[in-house]
Protein backbone atom coordinates (compact mmCIF):
# COMPACT_ATOMS: atom_id res chain seq x y z
CA UNK A 1 0.00 0.00 0.00
CA UNK A 2 0.90 3.62 -0.91
CA UNK A 3 0.63 5.68 2.20
CA UNK A 4 0.64 9.29 1.74
CA UNK A 5 0.28 11.78 4.62
CA UNK A 6 0.28 15.30 4.96
CA UNK A 7 2.06 15.89 2.01
CA UNK A 8 2.39 19.97 1.20
CA UNK A 9 4.15 22.12 -0.87
CA UNK A 10 4.07 25.89 -0.95
CA UNK A 11 5.21 28.12 -3.96
CA UNK A 12 6.13 31.61 -3.35
CA UNK A 13 3.96 31.31 -0.52
CA UNK A 14 0.76 29.76 -2.15
CA UNK A 15 -0.03 26.60 -1.04
CA UNK A 16 0.23 23.91 -3.94
CA UNK A 17 0.09 21.29 -2.08
CA UNK A 18 -1.56 21.47 1.30
CA UNK A 19 -1.45 18.44 3.66
CA UNK A 20 -3.12 15.78 1.47
CA UNK A 21 -3.17 12.48 2.65
CA UNK A 22 -4.51 9.51 0.76
CA UNK A 23 -3.84 5.36 0.37
CA UNK A 24 -3.30 3.90 -3.11
CA UNK A 25 -4.22 0.14 -2.65
CA UNK A 26 -2.76 -2.67 -3.63
CA UNK A 27 -4.92 -4.74 -6.43
CA UNK A 28 -6.95 -1.87 -7.18
CA UNK A 29 -6.48 1.34 -9.98
CA UNK A 30 -7.02 4.75 -8.13
CA UNK A 31 -7.46 7.48 -9.74
CA UNK A 32 -6.52 10.89 -9.37
CA UNK A 33 -8.61 13.73 -9.92
CA UNK A 34 -8.64 17.50 -9.54
CA UNK A 35 -8.84 20.74 -12.02
CA UNK A 36 -5.85 22.37 -14.03
CA UNK A 37 -3.67 23.77 -11.66
CA UNK A 38 -5.17 21.47 -8.67
CA UNK A 39 -1.49 20.22 -7.30
CA UNK A 40 -2.05 16.60 -9.11
CA UNK A 41 1.68 16.53 -10.51
CA UNK A 42 3.14 18.07 -7.93
CA UNK A 43 1.84 15.57 -5.33
CA UNK A 44 2.91 12.81 -7.87
CA UNK A 45 6.48 14.56 -7.49
CA UNK A 46 6.47 14.91 -3.61
CA UNK A 47 5.67 11.21 -3.88
CA UNK A 48 8.38 10.22 -5.50
CA UNK A 49 10.83 12.70 -3.69
CA UNK A 50 11.33 14.51 -6.73
CA UNK A 51 10.15 17.54 -5.41
CA UNK A 52 11.07 19.08 -1.90
CA UNK A 53 7.98 19.69 0.67
CA UNK A 54 6.64 18.75 4.02
CA UNK A 55 4.86 15.67 4.29
CA UNK A 56 5.13 11.85 3.93
CA UNK A 57 4.86 8.81 1.28
CA UNK A 58 5.64 5.42 1.73
CA UNK A 59 5.50 2.14 -0.19
CA UNK A 60 5.02 -0.40 1.74
CA UNK A 61 6.17 1.14 4.76
CA UNK A 62 9.38 2.59 3.35
CA UNK A 63 10.44 5.58 1.69
CA UNK A 64 11.22 5.21 -1.67
CA UNK A 65 14.79 6.27 -1.28
CA UNK A 66 15.00 3.12 1.29
CA UNK A 67 14.94 0.77 -1.62
CA UNK A 68 18.03 -0.29 -3.45
CA UNK A 69 16.23 -0.79 -6.87
CA UNK A 70 13.18 1.76 -6.31
CA UNK A 71 12.10 0.88 -10.39
CA UNK A 72 11.41 -2.31 -9.05
CA UNK A 73 8.95 -1.12 -6.38
CA UNK A 74 7.67 2.33 -8.33
CA UNK A 75 7.00 3.01 -12.32
CA UNK A 76 6.43 6.68 -13.60
CA UNK A 77 5.14 8.03 -16.23
CA UNK A 78 4.81 11.92 -15.88
CA UNK A 79 5.67 13.43 -19.06
CA UNK A 80 4.83 11.90 -22.23
CA UNK A 81 7.64 13.07 -24.30
CA UNK A 82 10.34 12.56 -21.51
CA UNK A 83 13.03 11.17 -23.86
CA UNK A 84 16.16 12.48 -25.98
CA UNK A 85 14.77 13.02 -29.35
CA UNK A 86 17.48 11.29 -31.13
CA UNK A 87 18.53 8.23 -28.61
CA UNK A 88 16.15 5.57 -30.33
CA UNK A 89 13.24 4.14 -28.37
CA UNK A 90 15.18 0.82 -27.74
CA UNK A 91 18.21 2.86 -26.30
CA UNK A 92 16.35 5.35 -24.10
CA UNK A 93 14.73 2.07 -22.37
CA UNK A 94 18.19 0.50 -21.98
CA UNK A 95 19.31 3.81 -20.20
CA UNK A 96 16.13 3.32 -18.16
CA UNK A 97 16.85 -0.59 -17.96
CA UNK A 98 20.52 0.04 -16.33
CA UNK A 99 19.70 2.76 -14.21
CA UNK A 100 17.48 0.32 -12.44
CA UNK A 101 19.70 -2.57 -12.35
CA UNK A 102 17.25 -4.67 -15.08
CA UNK A 103 18.37 -6.63 -17.63
CA UNK A 104 18.58 -5.55 -21.73
CA UNK A 105 16.21 -8.67 -22.13
CA UNK A 106 13.44 -6.96 -20.28
CA UNK A 107 13.34 -4.38 -23.07
CA UNK A 108 12.28 -5.64 -25.92
CA UNK A 109 9.64 -7.40 -23.95
CA UNK A 110 8.18 -4.32 -22.73
CA UNK A 111 8.31 -2.99 -26.51
CA UNK A 112 6.35 -5.68 -27.27
CA UNK A 113 3.68 -5.18 -24.61
CA UNK A 114 3.27 -1.66 -25.57
CA UNK A 115 3.02 -2.25 -29.45
CA UNK A 116 6.22 -0.04 -30.24
CA UNK A 117 8.77 -3.26 -31.42
CA UNK A 118 8.22 -2.11 -35.14
CA UNK A 119 10.08 1.14 -34.01
CA UNK A 120 12.29 0.12 -31.83
CA UNK A 121 15.50 1.58 -33.43
CA UNK A 122 13.63 4.55 -34.38
CA UNK A 123 14.30 7.97 -32.80
CA UNK A 124 11.14 9.41 -31.02
CA UNK A 125 12.01 12.85 -31.23
CA UNK A 126 8.58 12.37 -34.41
CA UNK A 127 6.64 9.94 -32.56
CA UNK A 128 3.01 10.82 -32.09
CA UNK A 129 1.74 12.20 -28.74
CA UNK A 130 -0.10 8.30 -29.12
CA UNK A 131 3.46 6.54 -30.02
CA UNK A 132 5.27 9.05 -26.78
CA UNK A 133 2.67 7.82 -24.77
CA UNK A 134 3.47 3.83 -25.05
CA UNK A 135 6.98 4.83 -24.84
CA UNK A 136 6.15 6.10 -21.56
CA UNK A 137 4.54 3.47 -20.33
CA UNK A 138 7.41 0.79 -21.49
CA UNK A 139 9.51 2.70 -19.07
CA UNK A 140 7.17 2.37 -16.23
CA UNK A 141 6.63 -1.17 -16.67
CA UNK A 142 10.62 -1.99 -17.44
CA UNK A 143 11.04 -3.38 -13.89
CA UNK A 144 7.90 -4.72 -13.19
CA UNK A 145 6.90 -2.50 -10.44
CA UNK A 146 4.72 -3.40 -7.72
CA UNK A 147 2.92 0.38 -8.57
CA UNK A 148 2.51 2.10 -11.33
CA UNK A 149 2.19 5.98 -10.83
CA UNK A 150 0.79 7.22 -14.14
CA UNK A 151 0.30 11.00 -14.78
CA UNK A 152 -2.34 11.81 -18.01
CA UNK A 153 -1.77 8.41 -19.53
CA UNK A 154 -4.74 8.60 -21.83
CA UNK A 155 -3.19 11.62 -23.50
CA UNK A 156 -2.91 11.70 -27.28
CA UNK A 157 -4.12 8.28 -27.35
CA UNK A 158 -6.42 7.23 -29.78
CA UNK A 159 -9.62 5.25 -29.27
CA UNK A 160 -7.76 1.87 -29.45
CA UNK A 161 -4.79 3.25 -27.73
CA UNK A 162 -7.14 4.38 -24.44
CA UNK A 163 -9.34 0.74 -24.98
CA UNK A 164 -5.47 -0.88 -24.45
CA UNK A 165 -4.69 1.67 -21.69
CA UNK A 166 -7.99 0.73 -20.03
CA UNK A 167 -7.85 -2.99 -19.84
CA UNK A 168 -3.78 -3.02 -19.69
CA UNK A 169 -4.30 -0.48 -16.06
CA UNK A 170 -6.99 -3.08 -15.10
CA UNK A 171 -5.03 -6.07 -15.69
CA UNK A 172 -1.85 -4.64 -14.11
CA UNK A 173 -3.78 -4.36 -10.73
CA UNK A 174 -5.79 -7.04 -11.14
CA UNK A 175 -2.11 -9.08 -11.16
CA UNK A 176 -2.31 -7.23 -7.14
CA UNK A 177 -0.28 -4.51 -8.06
CA UNK A 178 -1.62 -0.81 -7.37
CA UNK A 179 -2.12 1.54 -9.97
CA UNK A 180 -2.23 5.24 -9.18
CA UNK A 181 -3.39 7.15 -12.28
CA UNK A 182 -4.08 10.61 -13.25
CA UNK A 183 -6.23 11.64 -15.83
CA UNK A 184 -8.89 14.33 -17.42
CA UNK A 185 -11.27 11.79 -18.98
CA UNK A 186 -13.99 11.02 -16.00
CA UNK A 187 -15.55 8.40 -18.37
CA UNK A 188 -12.21 6.73 -18.91
CA UNK A 189 -11.91 6.97 -14.99
CA UNK A 190 -15.43 5.81 -13.92
CA UNK A 191 -14.67 2.83 -16.06
CA UNK A 192 -11.30 2.16 -14.87
CA UNK A 193 -10.77 3.11 -11.56
CA UNK A 194 -11.79 1.23 -8.32
CA UNK A 195 -11.21 4.11 -6.03
CA UNK A 196 -10.76 8.06 -6.74
CA UNK A 197 -8.74 10.90 -4.29
CA UNK A 198 -10.09 14.29 -5.37
CA UNK A 199 -7.74 17.13 -4.54
CA UNK A 200 -8.78 21.01 -5.44
CA UNK A 201 -6.46 24.00 -4.92
CA UNK A 202 -3.85 21.65 -3.66
CA UNK A 203 -6.17 20.22 -0.68
CA UNK A 204 -8.18 16.50 -0.70
CA UNK A 205 -11.53 17.34 -1.64
CA UNK A 206 -12.74 13.49 -1.68
CA UNK A 207 -11.65 9.64 -1.23
CA UNK A 208 -13.43 6.83 -1.68
CA UNK A 209 -14.82 4.12 -4.25
CA UNK A 210 -15.86 5.44 -7.22
CA UNK A 211 -19.62 4.71 -6.33
CA UNK A 212 -19.19 6.42 -2.85
CA UNK A 213 -18.22 9.59 -4.74
CA UNK A 214 -21.09 9.41 -7.32
CA UNK A 215 -23.70 8.54 -4.61
CA UNK A 216 -22.26 11.26 -2.27
CA UNK A 217 -22.98 13.95 -4.77
CA UNK A 218 -26.15 16.44 -4.07
CA UNK A 219 -27.46 15.64 -8.14
CA UNK A 220 -27.50 11.57 -6.64
CA UNK A 221 -31.25 11.10 -5.97
CA UNK A 222 -33.78 8.01 -5.44
CA UNK A 223 -36.93 8.38 -7.48
CA UNK A 224 -39.99 6.78 -5.81
CA UNK A 225 -43.57 6.36 -7.32
CA UNK A 226 -45.80 6.03 -4.00
CA UNK A 227 -49.70 5.57 -3.81
CA UNK A 228 -50.28 8.11 -0.62
CA UNK A 229 -48.04 10.75 -1.89
CA UNK A 230 -49.10 13.22 0.84
CA UNK A 231 -48.24 10.30 3.76
CA UNK A 232 -45.11 9.60 1.67
CA UNK A 233 -43.94 13.35 2.36
CA UNK A 234 -44.80 13.73 5.53
CA UNK A 235 -42.78 10.77 6.58
CA UNK A 236 -39.88 11.79 4.50
CA UNK A 237 -39.90 15.28 6.57
CA UNK A 238 -40.36 13.14 9.99
CA UNK A 239 -36.92 11.67 8.90
CA UNK A 240 -35.68 14.69 8.08
CA UNK A 241 -34.89 13.88 3.88
CA UNK A 242 -35.11 16.30 1.38
CA UNK A 243 -36.93 15.96 -1.35
CA UNK A 244 -38.01 17.22 -4.71
CA UNK A 245 -41.32 17.16 -6.50
CA UNK A 246 -41.21 15.53 -10.38
CA UNK A 247 -43.14 14.47 -12.33
CA UNK A 248 -42.12 11.25 -12.38
CA UNK A 249 -42.59 11.02 -8.41
CA UNK A 250 -40.58 12.75 -5.73
CA UNK A 251 -36.64 12.55 -5.68
CA UNK A 252 -35.35 12.19 -2.59
CA UNK A 253 -31.55 13.56 -1.62
CA UNK A 254 -28.77 12.25 0.36
CA UNK A 255 -30.62 8.81 0.89
CA UNK A 256 -30.30 5.30 -0.40
CA UNK A 257 -33.14 2.47 -1.92
CA UNK A 258 -33.19 0.27 0.59
CA UNK A 259 -33.69 2.67 3.32
CA UNK A 260 -36.55 4.52 1.49
CA UNK A 261 -38.43 1.27 0.46
CA UNK A 262 -38.18 0.53 4.16
CA UNK A 263 -39.63 4.13 5.35
CA UNK A 264 -42.66 3.76 2.67
CA UNK A 265 -43.24 0.05 4.34
CA UNK A 266 -43.31 1.82 7.54
CA UNK A 267 -45.45 4.45 6.72
CA UNK A 268 -47.91 1.80 5.06
CA UNK A 269 -47.32 3.70 1.48
CA UNK A 270 -47.75 1.43 -1.69
CA UNK A 271 -44.66 1.95 -3.69
CA UNK A 272 -45.26 1.97 -7.29
CA UNK A 273 -41.69 2.87 -8.40
CA UNK A 274 -38.20 2.89 -6.61
CA UNK A 275 -34.81 3.81 -9.03
CA UNK A 276 -31.40 5.11 -7.96
CA UNK A 277 -30.90 8.18 -9.99
CA UNK A 278 -27.22 8.72 -9.99
CA UNK A 279 -25.21 11.54 -11.23
CA UNK A 280 -21.90 11.33 -13.60
CA UNK A 281 -18.69 11.04 -12.35
CA UNK A 282 -18.14 14.06 -14.38
CA UNK A 283 -21.24 15.89 -12.82
CA UNK A 284 -19.94 14.56 -9.24
CA UNK A 285 -16.62 16.05 -10.31
CA UNK A 286 -18.08 19.12 -10.99
CA UNK A 287 -20.20 19.43 -8.41
CA UNK A 288 -17.08 18.49 -5.41
CA UNK A 289 -14.32 20.72 -7.26
CA UNK A 290 -16.65 23.84 -8.17
CA UNK A 291 -15.38 25.91 -5.51
CA UNK A 292 -11.66 24.58 -6.57
CA UNK A 293 -11.58 25.34 -9.85
CA UNK A 294 -8.46 27.61 -10.76
CA UNK A 295 -8.89 28.45 -14.49
CA UNK A 296 -12.64 27.70 -15.60
CA UNK A 297 -14.78 28.87 -18.49
CA UNK A 298 -17.89 30.89 -18.06
CA UNK A 299 -20.38 28.04 -18.97
CA UNK A 300 -18.86 25.92 -16.51
CA UNK A 301 -18.46 28.95 -13.70
CA UNK A 302 -22.95 29.55 -13.96
CA UNK A 303 -22.79 25.89 -13.88
CA UNK A 304 -20.61 26.00 -10.58
CA UNK A 305 -23.09 28.26 -8.91
CA UNK A 306 -26.17 26.30 -9.76
CA UNK B 1 26.43 2.29 -8.19
CA UNK B 2 27.78 0.48 -11.20
CA UNK B 3 23.65 0.27 -12.10
CA UNK B 4 23.97 4.15 -11.70
CA UNK B 5 27.68 4.09 -14.27
CA UNK B 6 26.26 1.81 -16.69
CA UNK B 7 22.67 4.06 -17.15
CA UNK B 8 25.38 7.50 -17.21
CA UNK B 9 27.47 5.33 -19.86
CA UNK B 10 24.82 4.28 -22.64
CA UNK B 11 23.51 8.10 -21.96
CA UNK B 12 26.45 9.50 -22.80
CA UNK B 13 26.99 6.75 -25.80
CA UNK B 14 23.53 6.94 -27.04
CA UNK B 15 23.15 9.99 -28.59
CA UNK B 16 23.90 11.76 -31.51
CA UNK B 17 25.64 14.88 -30.14
CA UNK B 18 28.74 12.73 -28.53
CA UNK B 19 29.68 11.69 -31.75
CA UNK B 20 29.43 13.98 -33.87
CA UNK B 21 31.36 16.07 -30.87
CA UNK B 22 34.17 13.48 -31.00
CA UNK B 23 34.70 13.01 -34.28
CA UNK B 24 35.15 16.92 -34.88
CA UNK B 25 37.78 17.12 -32.25
CA UNK B 26 39.48 13.65 -33.65
CA UNK B 27 38.92 15.34 -37.45
CA UNK B 28 40.47 18.57 -36.30
CA UNK B 29 43.39 17.26 -34.41
CA UNK B 30 44.84 15.24 -37.57
CA UNK B 31 44.36 18.48 -39.47
CA UNK B 32 45.63 21.09 -36.97
CA UNK B 33 48.45 18.45 -36.40
CA UNK B 34 49.53 17.92 -39.73
CA UNK B 35 49.15 20.95 -41.39
CA UNK B 36 49.41 23.25 -38.90
CA UNK B 37 51.98 22.55 -36.02
CA UNK B 38 53.33 19.72 -38.64
CA UNK B 39 53.97 21.58 -41.61
CA UNK B 40 53.82 25.42 -40.69
CA UNK B 41 56.22 25.19 -37.93
CA UNK B 42 59.56 23.70 -39.33
CA UNK B 43 61.30 26.36 -37.13
CA UNK B 44 60.35 25.61 -34.31
CA UNK B 45 60.45 21.68 -35.00
CA UNK B 46 63.78 21.65 -35.35
CA UNK B 47 64.99 23.35 -32.34
CA UNK B 48 62.87 22.55 -29.88
CA UNK B 49 62.63 19.40 -27.44
CA UNK B 50 58.89 19.83 -26.22
CA UNK B 51 57.78 20.43 -29.89
CA UNK B 52 55.31 17.33 -30.05
CA UNK B 53 54.54 17.72 -26.29
CA UNK B 54 52.94 21.50 -27.42
CA UNK B 55 51.57 19.96 -30.65
CA UNK B 56 49.36 17.30 -28.24
CA UNK B 57 48.78 20.12 -25.66
CA UNK B 58 47.61 22.40 -27.77
CA UNK B 59 45.32 19.58 -28.91
CA UNK B 60 43.93 19.01 -26.06
CA UNK B 61 43.27 22.41 -25.55
CA UNK B 62 40.60 22.04 -28.90
CA UNK B 63 39.47 18.49 -27.14
CA UNK B 64 39.14 20.22 -23.76
CA UNK B 65 36.63 22.68 -24.82
CA UNK B 66 34.78 20.20 -26.65
CA UNK B 67 34.88 17.55 -23.51
CA UNK B 68 33.14 20.48 -21.49
CA UNK B 69 30.67 20.91 -23.64
CA UNK B 70 29.74 17.60 -23.93
CA UNK B 71 29.67 17.41 -20.05
CA UNK B 72 27.05 20.36 -20.46
CA UNK B 73 25.20 18.59 -22.58
CA UNK B 74 24.99 15.02 -20.76
CA UNK B 75 23.84 16.60 -17.32
CA UNK B 76 21.36 19.77 -19.20
CA UNK B 77 19.50 17.41 -21.89
CA UNK B 78 18.37 15.46 -18.53
CA UNK B 79 16.76 18.73 -17.85
CA UNK B 80 15.50 20.05 -21.09
CA UNK B 81 14.20 16.09 -21.79
CA UNK B 82 12.43 15.48 -19.22
CA UNK B 83 14.32 12.52 -18.55
CA UNK B 84 15.82 13.82 -14.51
CA UNK B 85 12.62 12.47 -12.65
CA UNK B 86 13.23 9.24 -13.79
CA UNK B 87 16.95 9.22 -13.35
CA UNK B 88 16.44 10.57 -10.15
CA UNK B 89 13.39 7.79 -9.31
CA UNK B 90 15.44 4.77 -10.36
CA UNK B 91 18.17 5.44 -8.40
CA UNK B 92 18.39 5.24 -4.56
CA UNK B 93 20.35 8.10 -4.05
CA UNK B 94 20.56 11.69 -6.00
CA UNK B 95 24.21 11.70 -4.89
CA UNK B 96 24.84 8.23 -6.81
CA UNK B 97 23.89 9.88 -10.26
CA UNK B 98 26.06 13.42 -9.28
CA UNK B 99 28.94 10.91 -8.97
CA UNK B 100 28.47 8.51 -11.66
CA UNK B 101 28.00 11.51 -14.15
CA UNK B 102 31.43 12.70 -12.84
CA UNK B 103 33.29 9.27 -13.33
CA UNK B 104 31.78 8.69 -16.82
CA UNK B 105 32.72 11.77 -17.87
CA UNK B 106 36.29 11.61 -16.44
CA UNK B 107 36.55 8.07 -18.04
CA UNK B 108 35.32 9.93 -21.59
CA UNK B 109 37.39 12.46 -21.02
CA UNK B 110 41.21 10.29 -20.47
CA UNK B 111 39.75 8.17 -23.12
CA UNK B 112 39.55 10.28 -26.01
CA UNK B 113 42.20 12.43 -24.43
CA UNK B 114 44.34 9.96 -25.30
CA UNK B 115 43.56 9.72 -28.58
CA UNK B 116 43.79 13.37 -29.36
CA UNK B 117 47.05 13.54 -27.66
CA UNK B 118 48.51 10.89 -29.92
CA UNK B 119 47.06 12.34 -32.53
CA UNK B 120 48.77 15.60 -31.96
CA UNK B 121 52.24 13.51 -31.36
CA UNK B 122 52.19 11.41 -34.77
CA UNK B 123 50.28 14.01 -36.80
CA UNK B 124 52.63 16.78 -35.79
CA UNK B 125 55.76 14.71 -36.46
CA UNK B 126 54.24 13.40 -39.98
CA UNK B 127 54.01 16.82 -40.94
CA UNK B 128 57.24 18.12 -40.14
CA UNK B 129 58.49 15.28 -41.90
CA UNK B 130 56.36 15.89 -44.97
CA UNK B 131 58.12 19.46 -44.91
CA UNK B 132 61.81 17.82 -45.12
CA UNK B 133 62.75 19.53 -42.00
CA UNK B 134 64.43 17.83 -39.26
CA UNK B 135 62.58 17.20 -35.71
CA UNK B 136 64.91 17.77 -33.17
CA UNK B 137 65.67 15.18 -30.39
CA UNK B 138 62.59 15.20 -28.18
CA UNK B 139 62.70 15.19 -24.49
CA UNK B 140 59.46 14.81 -22.77
CA UNK B 141 59.21 13.95 -19.52
CA UNK B 142 56.44 11.30 -20.40
CA UNK B 143 54.95 11.27 -16.40
CA UNK B 144 54.88 14.32 -15.79
CA UNK B 145 53.13 15.46 -18.84
CA UNK B 146 50.48 12.49 -18.34
CA UNK B 147 49.40 14.06 -15.55
CA UNK B 148 49.64 17.35 -16.33
CA UNK B 149 47.46 16.85 -19.33
CA UNK B 150 45.16 14.36 -17.31
CA UNK B 151 44.68 16.95 -15.18
CA UNK B 152 43.71 19.77 -17.46
CA UNK B 153 41.58 17.88 -19.37
CA UNK B 154 39.54 16.69 -16.57
CA UNK B 155 39.86 20.22 -15.22
CA UNK B 156 37.85 21.43 -18.37
CA UNK B 157 35.55 18.47 -18.32
CA UNK B 158 34.37 19.19 -14.71
CA UNK B 159 34.40 22.78 -15.06
CA UNK B 160 31.71 22.19 -17.95
CA UNK B 161 29.92 19.32 -15.69
CA UNK B 162 29.38 22.03 -12.79
CA UNK B 163 28.51 24.31 -14.78
CA UNK B 164 25.67 21.85 -16.35
CA UNK B 165 24.17 21.29 -12.94
CA UNK B 166 24.80 24.26 -11.57
CA UNK B 167 22.18 26.35 -14.54
CA UNK B 168 20.60 23.25 -15.66
CA UNK B 169 20.11 24.93 -19.35
CA UNK B 170 21.80 24.27 -22.30
CA UNK B 171 22.82 27.74 -23.69
CA UNK B 172 22.97 29.33 -20.14
CA UNK B 173 26.12 26.85 -19.46
CA UNK B 174 27.59 26.98 -23.05
CA UNK B 175 27.53 30.72 -22.80
CA UNK B 176 28.81 31.07 -19.44
CA UNK B 177 31.58 28.22 -20.23
CA UNK B 178 32.78 30.38 -23.01
CA UNK B 179 32.08 33.92 -21.21
CA UNK B 180 34.30 33.13 -18.37
CA UNK B 181 37.59 33.00 -19.71
CA UNK B 182 37.13 36.20 -21.42
CA UNK B 183 35.39 38.05 -18.11
CA UNK B 184 38.83 36.74 -16.95
CA UNK B 185 40.70 38.17 -19.54
CA UNK B 186 38.95 41.89 -18.54
CA UNK B 187 39.83 41.06 -14.52
CA UNK B 188 43.30 40.29 -15.74
CA UNK B 189 43.45 44.40 -16.45
CA UNK B 190 42.62 45.13 -13.10
CA UNK B 191 44.08 42.02 -10.99
CA UNK B 192 47.57 42.06 -13.76
CA UNK B 193 50.21 39.85 -12.16
CA UNK B 194 47.22 38.09 -9.71
CA UNK B 195 45.66 36.82 -13.13
CA UNK B 196 47.20 33.87 -12.55
CA UNK B 197 45.18 33.07 -9.32
CA UNK B 198 41.64 33.16 -11.39
CA UNK B 199 40.56 29.41 -12.30
CA UNK B 200 41.00 29.22 -16.08
CA UNK B 201 44.27 31.14 -15.90
CA UNK B 202 45.29 28.78 -13.03
CA UNK B 203 43.80 25.73 -15.57
CA UNK B 204 45.96 26.49 -18.47
CA UNK B 205 48.72 26.77 -16.76
CA UNK B 206 48.31 22.97 -15.50
CA UNK B 207 49.36 21.91 -18.52
CA UNK B 208 51.63 24.66 -20.32
CA UNK B 209 55.71 23.24 -20.74
CA UNK B 210 57.18 25.40 -18.96
CA UNK B 211 59.81 27.24 -20.99
CA UNK B 212 58.59 26.10 -24.01
CA UNK B 213 58.84 28.45 -26.82
CA UNK B 214 54.74 27.61 -27.77
CA UNK B 215 53.84 27.99 -24.38
CA UNK B 216 53.93 31.92 -24.32
CA UNK B 217 55.37 34.27 -22.32
CA UNK B 218 56.28 33.04 -18.96
CA UNK B 219 56.99 35.47 -16.53
CA UNK B 220 58.60 34.82 -13.08
CA UNK B 221 55.97 34.57 -11.48
CA UNK B 222 53.75 32.22 -13.25
CA UNK B 223 52.53 29.91 -11.03
CA UNK B 224 54.28 26.11 -11.32
CA UNK B 225 51.91 23.00 -12.74
CA UNK B 226 51.25 21.59 -9.20
CA UNK B 227 50.41 25.16 -7.69
CA UNK B 228 48.07 25.79 -10.42
CA UNK B 229 46.29 22.89 -9.41
CA UNK B 230 45.84 23.97 -6.41
CA UNK B 231 44.36 27.23 -7.29
CA UNK B 232 42.12 25.64 -9.85
CA UNK B 233 41.23 22.38 -7.34
CA UNK B 234 40.05 25.01 -4.97
CA UNK B 235 38.11 26.72 -7.37
CA UNK B 236 36.37 23.69 -8.37
CA UNK B 237 35.80 22.15 -4.89
CA UNK B 238 33.77 25.22 -3.96
CA UNK B 239 31.95 25.41 -7.19
CA UNK B 240 31.45 21.53 -6.80
CA UNK B 241 30.18 21.53 -3.35
CA UNK B 242 27.61 24.12 -4.38
CA UNK B 243 26.64 21.80 -7.25
CA UNK B 244 26.39 19.03 -5.43
CA UNK B 245 24.19 20.33 -2.53
CA UNK B 246 22.03 22.04 -5.12
CA UNK B 247 21.52 19.13 -7.38
CA UNK B 248 20.99 16.96 -4.07
CA UNK B 249 18.34 19.21 -2.60
CA UNK B 250 16.47 21.06 -5.29
CA UNK B 251 13.75 20.29 -7.08
CA UNK B 252 14.13 17.72 -9.42
CA UNK B 253 13.09 20.16 -12.90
Amino acid sequence: MIEVSGLSKTYKKKPAVDNVSFTVETGKVTGFLGPNGAGKSTTMRLMLGLDNGHGTATFDGKHLYEYTQPSQIVGILLEAKAFHPTRTARNHLRVLAAAGGIADSRVDEVLDIVGLSDVAKKKPGKFSLGMSQRLGIAAAILGKPKYLMLDEPANGLDPEGIHWLRQFIKDYADEGNGVFVSSHLLSEMSQMADNLVVIGRGKLIAQGSVQDIINGAKGSTVQVRVGKQAVFEKALKNHKLSFEKHDDGLHVFGAKTDAIGKLAFEAGVPVLELANHTVSLEEAFLEITADSQEYRSQDTAKGGKK
Amino acid sequence: MFATLKSEFLKLITVRSTYILTALVLVGAMLLSYFIFGREQEAFASSNPLFLRDAMYTMLGVFATFSAIVAILLVTHEYRYNLISYTLTAASRRSKVFVAKAIILIGYTLVIGAVVAAIGYFGAKAGVASTGAVLAPQDIPVWTTIWQFGAYAVGYTLVGFVLGVLLRSVVGAIVLFFMFPIAEQMMGLLLKDNTKYLPFQALERIGATPGSQMAGPTTTGDLTSLAALGVFAIYLAIAGIVAFVLFVRRDAN
